[in-house]
């Protein structure tokens, strides 16, 4: 499909398996074959991962097999050119250069900055692996495209905007910062993009993109304004995209639920992804401001910790992540804690029972 | 009875769905043309569906990238047999390309 830059081979740990089921069951002998490699590698993986996480959670920062120093990210931008293609264009700017004259190409550099710093100084993280992964923006992409998105392989597009859905996308943090969680999801639970693992997918990067801008902003979670995609709306989809705070207010074509009775099905957008996210976005979005004070902190550690849980599964839907961020809460401030409390609330204000 | 055809875009980032609904007989000429051409030319039953079969009618999710496009293609011919595509990006089809590339700017909203 697209291109690979680095050690993983992608497929493996990305294709769902029931995909992959699916394929072995319907395809030609040859893609059998090759799904049920898949698979194979898919397995290997993940108990490698659970090692390894393990290993690390006992090990000093500077042991860590893969992560070498950590701190400094490793970033590179494209010029895309407005090209259609996936493969990277022209360097536009790498690790430690000077500012250029293209906005887009400074601000994908600045708002990875800002991403790699939040991860790296907050949860510890080092990268979109945690192992130092190189960061690389491809801005420019397409004519007038009014997007966003991860290839799922490393690369993460920046469109210019159509002036009517969206202006050009780098220049918002929470939409750089929604972009790259989506590598660190890849990389964690690895939550499949359909349904309610793919709703929560959606979530985790609203989350820790809303993240990114409250660190940026020193901002606590009273004073953010949890919405998405406000720096970048145009005139349809003014004044924002989505609000954490209120799911389905935040433009006239806003159709996210808040809560589990208004869950939408629907076959349109992987089931409803950017949809049905409303619920566990506003969980969050109630544990944190229950809690109070600086919603990284606390929430977003406790939501962190959930999604590097073990038991946190590709297909795991709203209750079993809602269970995990119980879990964390508990592991971290004690079982009667204040902010156990807090978490419970957010699950039971979106109807998600626990 | 002419040909009716709904193009719903859906996802990407802003998670907003576009839908082009045309019956191709009132579009301008050369449009109808290209959209007609475009469609006689489209594997309404690629590899990829045939090897779902039997399984689930659900469409399987391109595995890993997300904020990428879906596309919804229904295409009714007035005969009452209704011919359904359902695509993720990245598109490779050239045929696809030049069919959503024309139906696109029809599009608004839903």
């Amino acid at each position: 499909m697209l291109h690979s830059h680095n050690h993983r081979v992608p497929l493996a740990c990305i294709a769902p398996p029931d995909i992959l089921r699916d394929i072995i069951i319907g395809g030609t002998e040859e893609e059998r074959r090759a799904a049920a490699d898949t698979m194979a590698v898919d397995q290997s993986f993940r108990t490698l991962r659970a090692a390894f996480s393990a290993m690390t959670a006992s090990t000093p920062v500077l042991m860590r097999p893969m992560g070498g120093m950590g701190g400094k990210p490793n970033r590179t931008i494209y010029d895309q050119q407005h090209s259609n293609a996936y493969a990277p264009g022209v360097v536009a700017r790498t690790e430690g250069s000077k500012k250029v004259k293209d906005v887009a190409v400074n601000e994908a550099y600045d708002g990875f900055g800002a991403t790699y710093k939040f991860f790296w100084e907050v949860l510890g993280r080092n990268s979109i692996d945690n192992a130092g992964m190189p960061i690389l923006g491809l801005v420019h992409y397409s004519t007038n495209y009014a997007n966003a998105f991860w290839d799922g392989q490393g690369n993460m597009f920046f469109g210019d905007g159509d002036g009517q859905l969206f202006i050009r996308l780098t220049a918002s943090l929470d939409v750089i910062g929604h972009e790259l969680t989506h590598g660190v999801t890849q990389y964690e639970a690895n939550l499949v993009y359909q349904g309610q693992s793919g709703a929560l997918n959606e979530s985790m990067s609203d989350v820790f993109g809303s993240l990114v801008k409250q660190y940026a902003k020193k901002q606590t979670a009273d004073q953010a304004d949890w919405l998405i995609g406000n720096d970048v709306v145009g005139p349809t989809l003014k004044p924002a995209l989505r609000s954490m705070k209120a799911p389905g207010t935040a433009n006239p074509y806003d159709k996210q639920p808040d809560n589990m009775e208004d869950y939408v099905n629907t076959a349109a957008d992987n089931g409803g992804v950017h949809v049905n996210s409303g619920i566990p976005n506003h969980a969050f979005y109630v544990t944190a401001t229950t809690i109070g004070g600086k919603a990284w902190e606390k929430a977003g550690r406790i939501w962190y910790d959930a999604l590097r849980d073990n038991r946190v599964r590709p297909t795991t839907g709203f209750k079993s992540f809602a269970r995990a961020t119980v879990r964390q809460a508990q592991e971290r401030f004690g079982d009667t804690a204040a902010e156990v409390d807090a978490v419970r609330a957010g699950w039971d204000k979106v109807k998600v029972k626990l | 009875m002419g040909t009716n055809v709904r193009l719903t875009r859906s996802g990407g980032f802003a998670g907003l769905s576009m839908v082009a609904d045309v019956d191709l007989d009132s579009l301008p000429k050369p449009t109808a043309e290209e959209v007609r051409a475009a469609l006689a030319e489209v594997d309404f039953d690629p590899p990829a569906r045939r090897a779902r079969r039997g399984r689930s009618t659900r469409s399987a999710p391109a595995p890993g990238p997300a904020d990428m496009y879906q596309y919804d293609l229904v295409v009714k011919d007035g005969a009452g047999k209704d011919r359904t595509l359902t695509v993720h990006e990245p598109i490779s089809d050239p045929r696809l390309q030049t069919l959503f590339g024309a139906l696109l700017p029809l599009a608004q909203p839903e």
